[in-house]
């Protein structure tokens, strides 16, 4: 590996598609969120700087470590839970077809960055030492291994249609045979995505964690200042990243094509608007549900929708 | 799993204010409760004997900021009752437009927080934008959108302009009834929200006697007590009630005695605008009144009390209130053992738990650290002792 090899993936991680696109690109999106759901409940919204703006204000706060917190792990969650949201887009292309680290089964890696937030969040929530941070952090694991199991078997429907656990291969499969969402499985596959992706975002009807009206804050109760930053920001970029990954999966990717000035043009626009309505789709079930009880969300996903994505790998088994 | 004590209180953003829940948790089950109150007592009853009869009535508005028609009209019936005071007419068809009006924005506002306390936000920002306009027309027809400062011993203080006014309030109740009846809807059918709120928080008829609740939480509970029907104040004799009961014991039930209610105040608006008599406002007063009176209002949350006594002096020599909310308080820890943490707010919201209106007695040592609740003979007992204790 050569000083410019180190150069690209440090640059690769930081800048673009990392940590500083990320970074802009979670707080946009996580703006046309809040500012879509105002709109649904006919209030104004938040102007487009406030995501920003709540982040720096937060960084500039005292952070406040209670005396009953396991200090390392309490400051290591929401570090963990950042790089683990980082990583992902490095795996997943976006100018080129093939992204900087391709390997066989990055689809795998992906899935197990995306499980870290969560576990973050239950590190974090018991090492803090909180009566609601440990009953939120219970509610995590709960919730987790009950969306866990369909989402992945969701991913494995795709793989198999595909026949790769590779994304590059995804995306090229998708691009000479059409989008994966039009196919029975595919479909099947992206509704229960799209339904365990509200819980791994803790949002409803699935915010049961952080539940604040039942238990302050859940996990995060404790967490103040620069931490507390830290947590918004993965869950920020999250909001961008999850619906780049179902893009991704289901809709042929989001690749941006440099080679003239109208292919980029067009090929932004449309990459934009796929994840712009993915986004809506999200908002639009958050905004139209309450929240669901830890057990009713229990039997939701080990149940109903376990069924429901065992069929779409049926489907897939057979060729649909 | 072991049991843990989880504080629901007196700080918690599930409850708009300061009242304490110490709930006993195994796991996410909930196996005991306590509830603790006295957080936000501010004297009002002593500053009551401090004030002539003509300021009470603003005094007890403060109380509350929601049932801030509920209180002063209590206790202007209260000396009404002491001193034989008979209200003309068309101020006891007004004081019933305006505790209508109130009883409309207070189950609207409940329902809002319902819905919040149950994370369906959108719910509760279109339940809260229904709201509004009630709250509009209470400024225009009263000058204020809470704290309508309407009643006085007598009477009340402002005659409504039906001519003026007349259709505006009309108009409002018109878009407002498709209003309650599409979000009561949309509570009722949606599955969601029915698995949160069918079978949840279940108050027997048996206990909800036993724990002499009232108000909606009485009448979602089977027992159909409304002071309006069974002791009519105001012009509710006249412009009648309809009191509807549900048995279902649940939170459901004490939503849907809400909704009803919502679509029956403006029904009772609409009739008593249609019965309006001609008048004078306010009866006119000799002296001071002299002896004891009651007065009972059913303020949206359930009965309100207000006892007074008086001795011929502008000051009133003794107030006691006794808040709806303080007989239906206690009736929440049958309702929360066997069910979970995130059922909690629910049952706590479901009653409408009003503490300002409820804390009357508490004494808090600074000094000491230590904190009183005290009982009514024990405050005597203090007050007898030192001339000044309170402050």
């Amino acid at each position: 590996m050569s000083w410019l090899d180190v150069a690209v993936a440090l640059l690769n991680t930081l800048v673009f598609p990392g940590f500083l696109f990320l970074f802009n690109a979670g707080f946009f999106f996580s703006w046309v969120d809040r500012k879509l759901l105002a709109r649904f409940q006919e209030r104004v919204g938040p102007p487009v700087f406030q995501p920003w703006a709540d982040f720096f204000k937060l960084l500039s706060k005292e952070i406040i470590i209670a005396r009953t917190a396991f200090k390392a792990t309490f400051i290591l969650a929401p570090l963990i839970s950042l790089i683990a949201v980082m990583l992902v887009p490095l795996m997943l292309p976006i100018v080129t077809p093939t992204p900087q680290f391709t390997f066989i089964g990055d689809l795998i890696v992906i899935v197990y960055l995306l499980i870290l937030p969560a576990l973050a969040a239950m590190i974090g929530g018991s090492a803090s030492g909180n009566p609601y941070g440990s009953i939120g952090s219970s509610r995590e694991m709960m919730l987790l291994t009950s969306y866990e199991l369909p989402f992945i078997i969701a991913v494995f429907t795709v793989a198999l249609k595909a026949g790769s656990l590779r994304i590059v291969d995804l995306v090229q499969y998708q691009s000479s045979n059409g989008f994966l969402f039009l196919t029975g499985s595919g479909f099947i596959a992206f509704l229960v995505m799209l339904l365990s992706l509200q819980a791994k975002l803790s949002v409803p009807p699935f915010d049961i964690p952080d539940a604040k009206t039942e238990i302050i804050a859940g996990p995060y109760t404790e967490y103040s200042g620069a931490l507390l930053a830290l947590f918004k920001l993965s869950h920020a970029m999250l909001l961008f990243v999850l619906p780049w990954f179902l893009c991704t999966l289901f809709f042929g990717g989001v690749l941006v094509d440099f080679s003239s000035t109208i292919r980029l043009f067009v090929t932004s626009a449309a990459s934009v608007l796929k994840l712009l309505i993915l986004l809506i789709a999200m908002s639009l079930i958050r905004c139209i549900n309450p929240r669901a009880r830890i057990d009713q969300a229990l039997r939701f996903f080990w149940l109903h929708l376990t069924i429901i994505a065992s069929v779409g790998f049926g489907l897939a088994v057979v060729g649909w | 799993m072991p049991e843990v004590v989880l504080p629901i209180g007196p700080y918690h953003p599930a409850l708009t204010e300061p009242e304490f829940f110490q709930v006993y948790v195994s796991g996410e089950e909930i196996v005991d409760a306590k509830v603790r109150i006295g957080y936000n007592h501010r004297g009002i009853e002593w500053l009551a004997q401090r004030k002539t009869i003509h300021q009470v009535p603003f005094l007890v508005e403060r109380i509350c900021g929601i049932c801030s028609n509920a209180h002063p009209m209590c206790f202007c019936q209260s000396v009404e009752e002491a001193g034989d005071i008979v209200v003309p007419d068309r101020a006891r068809h007004i004081r019933t437009l305006i505790a209508e009006l109130e009883r409309i924005h207070s189950h609207l506002l409940w329902a809002g927080i319902a819905s919040h306390l149950i994370g369906y936000d959108t719910l509760f920002m279109y339940f809260w934008r229904h709201r509004e306009p009630i709250c509009e027309l209470l400024d225009l027809i009263t000058g204020n959108r809470q704290h309508y400062a309407i009643n006085c011993i007598g009477g009340v203080r402002r005659d409504i302009d039906l001519e003026k006014y007349g259709s505006k309030i009309l108009g409002v109740l018109k878009s407002l009834t498709p209003a309650v009846l599409r979000l009561g809807d949309a509570v009722v059918k949606d599955r969601v929200v029915k698995a949160r709120m069918e079978g949840v928080g279940i108050l027997s008829t048996d206990n909800a006697r036993k724990y002499c609740v009232v108000g909606p939480t009485a009448r979602g509970s089977g027992i159909g007590i409304d002071v309006r029907k069974n002791e009519p104040y105001a012009a509710y004799r006249d412009v009648g009630v309809d009191v509807k009961v549900f048995t279902e014991c649940d939170v459901m039930a004490r939503t849907l005695v809400r909704v009803h209610e919502t679509l029956e105040s403006a029904e009772i608006v609409r009739r008593t605008m249609d019965a309006m008599p001609n008048g004078p406002i306010k009866a006119e007063l000799n002296g001071f009144p002299t002896g004891e009176g009651v007065g009972k209002v059913e303020a949206p949350r359930g009965e309100d009390i207000h006892y007074v006594r008086l001795n011929g002096t502008d000051k009133p020599e003794r107030l006691k209130i006794r808040a709806p909310t303080y007989m239906n308080l206690g009736s929440i820890v049958p309702q929360l053992v066997g069910y979970t943490i995130a059922d909690a707010p629910l049952i706590i919201g479901a009653v409408d738990p009003c503490m300002c209106c409820t804390d009357r007695i508490a004494l808090v040592d600074v000094r000491k650290g230590r904190k009183l609740v005290l009982s009514l003979g024990e405050l005597a007992q203090k007050t007898r002792k030192n001339r000044n204790p309170i402050r």
